[in-house]
């Protein structure tokens, strides 16, 4: 307990910066000496994430594609977050379907578009996959025409496209820009 | 309590020390840091967490060691709200690279806000109390 009284505020802000340099130390210099070096500057530019790269595997859209489709009421777009995050916010019209709800609420969701609609699948930050494994659910199910728009609510918002909160009117009213 | 806190800390320290490419995906995820930031931090809060882990575990400069563990989950947790406010549904990161799934914001933050109950708790125990 005598220990203890020696404890004050500016013992504690000095320990914290020592602790601080040495964890900042040993950090710089595992990664100079390990075998998979990090570049200390790293290029992180969008769509450039270690953990989703920009694929053109055929099932992504671009922004552009997407927007013109939107504006030509000619796609369907699904919004693969969590119900809580549609409702904040999602792109107009968009129906939500999120990853975990998708074997309960697929039939629901999609009762009245049929096989061959262009599907845009959405979610947001670069390592969100939801949309992409739900497009991929889509095309199991016979969907013919499912695309997936990466980073999707993010760069809608960035571009200041239409955008619309709440939750859809009633369970199976589900107001859609298609 | 301590035990608790710096074994968190140590636990979650250690996946982003094994990958810490994936943590800098992580982190960019965030949409927080200037490019130029996110593979600095990457390479050095994971020693950070190791660090105060072990440090709280023997109980080495405890008052610093507290302090900046309330610091670190104060930050942690305003990143999350911060993100979950902007409608940014990332994954925490907290204690996986593993991005795939629902990101389960909402249980995060309750581990969090949990987490800095503990740091507060020693804080009070560790720096205020025994300061005055």
């Amino acid at each position: 307990m005598k220990k203890a009284q020696k404890r004050n505020w500016p013992v504690a802000v000095w320990q914290s910066g020592a602790i601080l340099s040495i964890a900042v130390i040993i950090g710089l210099l595992t990664n100079q000496w390990r075998p998979d070096t990090l570049p200390l500057m790293g290029d992180h530019a969008a769509g450039n994430s270690s953990s989703l790269e920009a694929k053109d595997d055929g099932l992504r859209v671009s922004l552009e594609e997407a927007q013109s489709l939107f504006f030509a009421q000619a796609a369907l777009f699904l919004d693969t977050r969590s119900r809580e995050f549609y409702e904040l916010g999602h792109i107009q019209g968009a129906r939500s379907l999120p990853l975990e709800d998708f074997e309960e609420r697929f039939g629901e969701v999609l009762k009245d578009i049929g096989p061959d609609v262009f599907i845009i699948t959405y979610c947001d930050g670069n390592s969100c996959h939801s949309s992409e494994l739900v497009a991929l659910e889509l095309l199991e199910k016979g969907c013919m025409n499912v695309h997936v728009l990466d980073d999707g609510w993010t760069l809608w918002q960035q571009h200041q496209l239409p955008t619309a909160a709440g939750p859809p009117m009633h369970p199976n009213d589900h107001t859609t820009a298609y | 309590m301590r035990l608790l806190l710096g074994g968190i800390f140590v636990w979650a320290s250690i996946y982003k020390i094994l990958d810490p490419t994936a943590f800098a995906g992580v982190i960019n995820n965030y949409q927080l840091l200037p490019d130029a930031l996110i593979n600095g931090f990457a390479v050095t809060l994971p020693w950070l967490e190791l660090v105060l882990g072990v440090f709280l575990i023997f109980g080495l400069w405890l008052p610093g060691a507290v302090v900046l563990s309330n610091v670190l989950l104060v930050v942690f947790l305003g990143a999350l709200v911060f993100n979950m406010a902007r409608g940014l549904d990332i994954h925490c990161g907290c204690f996986t690279a593993n991005t795939i799934g629902n990101p389960k914001t909402t249980s995060y933050l309750l581990h969090n806000a949990a987490l800095i109950t503990v740091a507060a708790y020693l804080l009070f125990k560790v720096v205020i109390r025994d300061n005055t």
